[in-house]
């Protein structure tokens, strides 16, 4: 059957036709790049002016989530994490005294794109070995094509463990650590994770350097730099 | 057009699109099993003390699990069986 004879819903969207993916690619690339773009937006905008209701978006948000216009701390997490994942770039470890749902989404995020990940390679590397044609031999495959060859069996071997890790940690949700759970001494771990607006619930004093461990005369091993 | 080498293998390589697919999925899953049983191993070694299984898991939930994955191989199992005929009719066309 030609392609001039199908539904449109197979012609577009359950296409087989190498050009038609490619376009869902792309857009569907752009749409979550403005989605994220659109999420990172409001989360700053919160963070620029705290307090102050947002403008226009603000009233949309509901009465739940932005009370007034003014984004509660626990819904600027879990955009923050919802753009985290859309962006995949980098997610805050979920050592959390505060179970916040944004984090568990981020996590079953990673392992759910870290799957259509794993599958998309096992595609571009079987079509590629397998449905070269008759005389395109390895070193006459375009340069762009062994790019993506190589990418894909990075893909392959090295998202599985970050799956594995990915689970772990969702096993590990509702389980909340302490603030400061390996006994570090920098200021970050003064604070809660997820911080509050403004990071600092107050602002914190500190008494010494960063890296202050076995000082004479302490019985704890390590000091922080807010202990005086 | 249907898709070269679904059925048939391809000379150079000696495989079907399928079988090539399934040879290379078998390392990810080493990847991601190694992962959660190298973290089992590192856990298990590193704590003082390890739950024993009866107290923590359900008798009855066990057995359900059991039940479903046995079968489950069970109908894969039959599946193989009673696709072997086609298949020789297949690939003798």
């Amino acid at each position: 059957m030609t392609a001039r004879g199908r539904s449109v819903w197979r012609r577009y969207v359950f296409s087989l036709d190498h050009k038609v993916i490619g376009v869902q690619y792309a857009i569907t690339a752009m749409v979550f790049l403005l989605a994220g773009f659109g999420l990172m937006l409001l989360m700053r905008w919160q963070l620029a002016y705290p307090g102050q209701p947002i403008p226009l978006a603000g009233a949309w948000l509901g009465e739940r989530n932005a009370p007034g216009g003014v984004m509660l701390p626990e819904f600027c997490n879990q955009l923050g994490a919802m753009h985290g994942t859309i962006m995949i770039f980098l997610g805050v470890v979920p050592l959390a005294t505060i179970a916040t749902a944004g984090q568990t989404w981020w996590l079953a995020g990673m392992v759910l794109i870290i799957t259509s990940n794993l599958l998309g390679s096992l595609n571009f590397i079987t079509t590629i070995i397998q449905l070269r044609a008759p005389g395109l031999t390895f070193m006459r495959l375009p340069f762009l094509v062994w790019a993506q060859l190589v990418t894909a069996f990075l893909l392959l071997l090295a998202f599985p463990p970050l799956e594995s890790a990915a689970i772990f940690q969702l096993m590990d949700r509702g389980r909340a650590a302490s603030n400061n759970p390996w006994d570090a001494t920098t200021l970050e771990w003064t604070t809660t994770s997820p911080p509050p607006h403004g990071n600092f619930e107050r602002t914190p004093t500190v008494y010494r350097g960063a890296y202050e461990y076995s000082v004479p005369g302490r019985t704890k091993d390590f000091l922080m730099q807010t202990d005086d | 057009m249907p898709i070269p080498f679904s059925v048939s293998t391809r000379p150079d390589t000696g495989l079907s699109n399928a079988s090539l697919g399934m040879w290379l999925f078998l390392a990810p899953e080493v990847m991601l099993f190694g992962g959660l049983f190298s973290a089992y191993v590192l856990l298990r070694m590193g704590s003082p003390e390890w739950p024993v299984g009866r107290e923590i898991l359900s008798f009855p939930l066990g057995l359900a699990n059991t039940g479903i994955l046995l079968t489950s191989s069970l109908t894969m199992a039959m599946a193989v069986r009673s696709l072997r005929p086609a298949m020789r009719r297949w690939r003798r066309r």
